[in-house]
């Protein structure tokens, strides 16, 4: 740093407080009023106190009963349980064959010739009926 | 171990824990920065002391919920910057400054840190408000770059740059206020 600038460092520094002014931040702190948060950490507290006394009757009995409970199966007991199918004798070939199964219907034939109504019929004896003019 | 023994930060947490006599402590400690601090942003002595008073009181009750993520001169600064900056827009248009002072009218003796105080605060003012900031804090309260960094809320790499502008900037208004040897 250069000299002029070490000097105003110095004159700087050579600022200070007047005495009395620690004495008048000692009196405006004791004038001031309690914070208003100051009643928060000690209501927390009696709160959570409060809250494990109630909980802890609880949970001692809790675990009493489970004591007295019998344990349950684990996971890996219950898997090595299986159920027990009824057993099937499988029926064997022979058994299979002789089982006699019904004739299926026969199927009908194809018609070969267009089926003829009653309607046509009549139509066509209409048409071969001669006029009562055709011979005279 | 007395408190006056003690760090920055086992003084806080002194007062943390209940002890009165730590921010005692701390007052006598951070005083004569803090009121250096408001001598060179405000223009009344007075009103310097005054604005040093509020700091120290919102310290009372702003260190009790202080988390260390920084320095508690850095808290303390901060503090002092922004009770400054409201007493600034306070004030009247027509400042102080330039009143030729009376050493009869200064019961408190505080006529050479006036001087002194005047003379840092004409230089200073020529500086933009950040190179100020860094010649505040890095050249005049010793702080190292983290911290200063840390107080200005910027990186290191800015407070190295901002300083190199800043002492060529004062070395240029240094020669035209005579004041070089």
């Amino acid at each position: 740093m250069s000299k002029d600038l070490e000097e105003l460092k110095r004159g700087y520094r050579k600022i200070s407080a007047p005495p009395h002014l620690a004495t008048r931040i000692r009196a405006e702190v004791a004038d001031q009023p309690p914070s208003r948060g100051s009643w928060i950490p000690i209501t927390t507290t009696a709160l959570a106190v409060a809250a494990i006394a109630w909980m802890l009757p609880f949970a001692v009995l809790q675990q009493a009963q489970q004591t007295a409970k019998p344990t349950k199966p684990s996971l890996s007991a219950l898997a090595a349980l299986k159920p027990e199918k009824p057993k099937r004798a499988a029926p064997s070939l022979s058994q299979l064959r002789s089982v006699s199964i019904p004739a299926a219907p026969s199927r009908p034939k194809p018609r070969t010739t267009v089926p003829r109504s009653s309607i046509d019929t009549e139509f066509e004896n209409e048409l071969l009926e001669e006029p009562s003019h055709a011979h005279t | 171990m007395s408190l006056d023994e003690k760090s920055d930060a086992q003084l806080v947490r002194a007062f943390k824990s209940g002890n009165p006599e730590a921010f005692d402590a701390l007052v006598r400690r951070f005083q004569d920065r803090v009121f250096r601090l408001a001598c060179v942003w405000l223009y009344d002595a007075e009103l310097a002391a005054d604005a040093t008073q509020d700091v120290f009181l919102r310290g009372f009750t702003g260190l009790k919920g202080f988390r260390f993520r920084s320095t508690p001169f850095t808290w303390l600064y901060r503090t002092t910057k922004n009770v400054c900056s409201e007493y600034n827009r306070r004030r009247r248009p027509e400042g102080l400054e330039h009143e030729p002072l009376d050493p009869q009218s200064d019961p408190g003796g505080m006529v050479a840190e006036v001087e002194h105080a005047q003379r840092v605060r004409e230089l200073l003012r020529k500086l933009p408000p950040r190179q100020r900031e860094v010649v505040i804090l890095r050249m005049f309260e010793d702080l190292s770059v983290r911290e200063t960094a840390h107080a200005m809320g910027c990186r290191e790499g800015t407070v190295k740059a901002l300083l190199h502008k800043a002492t060529a900037n004062l070395k240029v208004h240094l020669q035209h206020a005579g004041l070089k040897q």
